[in-house]
């Protein structure tokens, strides 16, 4: 087999290649991504496909070139962007073998294009096994978090984004941003849907019914993109559920369960200077006679302070605090606290809204630098949870708490 | 100090890093005196063990003398004191969560740090414990493979090791020795049982030790070491070398025809052996695509036990695994236990055994080295497995 002779014959190369090549790969990309962009009717009238008219496609195809590529010259080393590139030769592929019909005058241009694309993806594959081999690993982004779990927990964020949009959407409930929200994410996806998949039946009928690979391969790319979709949408109209008796809108809602009963956690938490200790992008936060001074450490460590005030406060029960009008950060925070089943400690049930000064941008900045509210809501939680439980907070950060090879000692 | 660094498969170095300081009150920091390579190491060593980074300081199995014990520990009722001789169990445990208090210590909640809990949550569902020197996903801890070791929650994993006591007799305590035994606990024997041990190495001669002490009558080791098998038949099991039989059927022949009652997978993620279902697994895993394990003697171990038998897997898988026969699982109504360790349950009762002399822990020691040595330990100890059973490092 091709790929696996590739594959060898890449192993045997030095490490340095797989980067190397994912990055020229990059620029490719990156080039046919433009093309796609500035002039995607050029690009698909060069080949003869006859779809001109449907811009969501090109626009996409040619945006996904140019994200993937910037996406590989800005981290060669990580293997999603090649699978991610894979998955797109794949797309690639079968547009350019339902084009392959006689009628079409351009069929030699699209042949060569459609071998060329062919090597690209075995390429593609062999790099993608390449660099998807544990090799010394140094993260991008700090040792926390590799790749995989990073690029999972994006996309489970960003899919419960969606479905707390869409479970809005249901409801009818449509504020302004919300509004703009769901055109934003929804709408982007169900117009490519809309698009998609008439132009796939489109280029499927008018494939010559004898042709049977053209049948094939685009019977298999429809059924594909349909259960995609379907699953999707499916996903999508889920809710999270669970017991919390006051969802809210784009809420955060996380819980934990300390070995602890409710006085004391409650009375822990009410002191709120000593939240820097567990939480982690909190710097200090001081009496203001009203409620409370905040200090917190956003994206590339800027400093971002705001006032709240305490909405809700019964001792052993509830505690709800949110910033003031005004404030440069907009939050609700509440927390319950309630007898886990069978006198097994306490739950605490924590709901939060978040919303960082900056719009998307700043919501965007927060989840590449880890600061994003989900994310530290939960871990948040489970510091308490250890502070409380054990009296410390686990660690395994710094030379002295976890010496590594990596903070070697010059002799 | 110096330390056994990782820095990608196959390639492991000694490194002058910074020295362990007590970082939570809770901690303590020890001089290792003894420290051991486990077969859990060669996963890490053949790249096998997802989210390590190079520089990760490896070793779980160690001893020392406490050289400083933080304000949380100091003063404490049982708890060590500096000077103290210990060993230190390889899952860090902090003694008052829900799991810990189960005695479940390799689930405890609260030693894994809040971060690193991101990955195993979405891995394994859940986080379960920090352990040393075994990925960032399991909590990024340096290992014990070094001349000092920052151990957390001093006071409630560290056993203290009476004075006259050789590190050799004690030093397995930290992993391989209770593993066995749990191993063995988990295969549920009754009296009279026949029970079957996949791998030979470390832990499954352990295991073969501890299902006779738990009354077996018949404990079948399997491997295809000879020197290996050998030290199994000295404790009274008989052996299958798998290169010379087919091990489903002679098992079927042995017990006549019923199948042993407990089965034991001592040899996780790595099989051995060229049967087609290792092939592909091997190819499959080497590719990533999709595989993780290579878990031919589970395979064979839920094959071969009898109708209503207790499978038990010590064995270290880390991922997603294949064609696993789970229609044998529930056809046969079998019960299937697993886990890492839960070390501190088992380790004062243990040391017991060993001080009375009802068990035998330094037969496996093959080679001592210094820590300078480690990398040609790691050698050894992966591609000699017939010569190397146990390697011990002295890193002082
Ligand atoms: N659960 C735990 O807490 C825990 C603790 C320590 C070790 N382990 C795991 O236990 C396993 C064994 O550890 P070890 O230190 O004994 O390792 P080891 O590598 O020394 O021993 C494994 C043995 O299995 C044998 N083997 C390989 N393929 C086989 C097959 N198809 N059939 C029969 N035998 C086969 C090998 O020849 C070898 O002798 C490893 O997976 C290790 O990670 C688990
Ligand atoms: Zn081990
Ligand atoms: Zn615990």
């Amino acid at each position: 087999m091709r790929v696996l002779e590739r594959v060898a014959a890449l192993r045997a190369r030095e490490d340095r290649v797989g980067p190397a090549a994912a990055r020229g790969l990059g620029v490719f990309s990156l080039g046919l991504g433009l093309a796609g962009l500035i002039a995607p009717g050029a690009l698909k009238g060069a080949l003869g496909l006859r779809h001109p008219s449907d811009e969501v496609v090109r626009t996409a195809f040619g945006a996904r070139d140019f994200g993937l590529g910037a996406a590989l010259l800005a981290q060669p080393h990580r293997p999603e962007w090649m699978w991610a590139r894979v998955a797109g030769d794949a797309l690639d592929i079968a547009t350019l073998i339902a084009g392959d019909r006689s009628d079409n005058p351009k069929r030699r241009a699209l042949r060569s294009a459609l071998a060329g694309v062919l090597a690209v993806t075995a390429a593609d594959v062999a790099l993608a096994l390449r660099l998807g081999r544990p090799a010394p690993a140094t993260g991008l982004f700090g040792r926390e978090l590799p790749g995989v779990a990073r690029v999972r927990g994006a996309a489970g964020m960003m899919g419960e984004h969606l479905t707390k949009k869409l479970h809005l959407t249901k409801k009818g409930r449509l504020t302004k941003k919300a509004h703009l929200v769901k055109k934003a994410h929804l709408t982007n996806k169900a117009h490519l849907a809309k698009k998609v998949l008439p132009a796939a039946v489109l280029l499927a009928r008018r494939a010559r019914l004898d042709d049977k690979r053209v049948l094939a391969g685009g019977g298999v790319a429809l059924a594909l993109g349909a259960a995609a979709v379907t699953l999707a949408v499916l996903n999508a109209k889920k809710t999270k559920g669970g017991t919390s008796d006051m969802p809210q809108k784009g809420a955060i809602e996380r819980a934990v369960t300390v070995n602890m009963p409710r006085e004391a956690l409650y009375a822990q938490w009410r002191d709120f200077a000593q939240a820097p200790r567990w939480m982690e992008i909190v710097e200090s936060v001081s009496e203001t006679g009203e409620g409370h001074h905040w200090v917190v450490r956003g994206p590339g460590d800027k400093r971002i302070e705001y006032d709240t005030v305490i909405t809700e406060d019964r001792p052993g029960e509830v505690l709800a605090w949110e910033s003031v009008k005004g404030a440069t950060v907009r939050s609700t925070n509440r927390l319950e606290f309630r007898d886990a089943p069978g006198g097994r400690g306490t739950e605490i049930h924590a709901t939060m809204t978040y919303h960082p000064p900056g719009g998307p941008l700043g919501k965007v900045a927060a989840l590449v630098t880890q600061k994003a509210p989900e994310l530290q809501v939960r871990r948040d939680l489970r510091r308490f949870k250890q502070l409380m439980e054990t009296g410390e907070i686990a660690t395994t950060e710094g030379p002295g708490a976890a010496p590594s090879g990596r903070d070697k000692v010059k002799q | 100090m110096r330390a056994l660094t990782w820095h990608g498969k196959h390639d492991m170095r000694v490194d002058t890093v910074p020295d362990p300081e007590i970082v939570n009150p809770r901690d303590i920091v020890i001089k290792v005196t003894s420290t051991a390579i486990c077969g859990s190491d060669l996963h890490a060593y053949d790249g096998m063990i997802p989210t390590f980074q190079a520089g990760d300081v490896l070793g779980h199995e160690f001893m020392g003398i406490v050289e400083e014990v933080g304000p949380g520990v100091k003063g404490k009722a049982g708890a060590p004191k500096k000077g103290d001789r210990v060993i230190v169990p390889f899952t860090i445990a902090c003694g008052s969560c829900f799991f810990c208090e189960k005695t479940l210590f390799s689930c405890c909640d609260n030693s894994n740090p809040a971060p690193n809990q991101d990955i195993a949550d979405a891995l394994l569902g859940f986080s379960p414990a920090g352990l040393f020197g075994y990925s960032h996903m399991l909590g990024g801890y340096a290992g014990g493979q070094a001349e000092y070791a920052r151990v957390p929650f001093g006071d409630v994993g560290p056993q203290i090791i009476p004075d006259g006591v050789d590190d050799d007799k004690v030093l397995f305590l930290t992993d391989i020795l209770p593993t066995g035994w749990m191993a063995a606990e988990n295969a549920q024997i009754e009296p009279g049982d026949t029970v079957a041990v996949w791998g030979c190495g470390p832990v499954g001669l352990f295991a073969v030790q501890s299902a006779f002490l738990m009354g077996a009558a018949e404990v079948i080791a399997i491997d295809h070491y000879p020197h290996r098998l050998e030290l199994a038949a000295r404790f009274g099991a008989k052996t299958l070398n798998f290169h010379e039989v087919k091990v489903r059927e002679a098992l079927t022949e042995m017990t006549g025809g019923r199948g042993p009652d407990s089965v034991i997978d001592a040899v996780g993620m790595e099989a051995h052996g060229f049967s087609p279902d290792n092939l592909l697994d091997f190819v499959t895993q080497e590719l990533k695509l999709g595989n993780t394990e290579r878990p031919h003697a589970l395979r064979e171990a839920i094959l071969a036990v009898r109708k209503g038998g207790t499978v038990s897997v010590p064995g270290v898988y880390g991922g997603f695994g294949q064609n696993i026969p789970l229609g044998a699982i529930v056809n046969k109504g079998l019960t299937l236990k697993s886990g890492q360790t839960h070390v501190q349950r088992y380790t004062a009762k243990l040391l017991g055994m060993i001080l009375e002399g009802t068990i035998d822990t330094t037969f496996l020691i093959s080679h001592r080295m210094s820590l300078e040595d480690g990398p040609k330990g790691y050698k050894g100890f992966k591609s000699e497995q017939d010569k190397y059973t146990k390697v011990v490092l002295k890193p002082h």
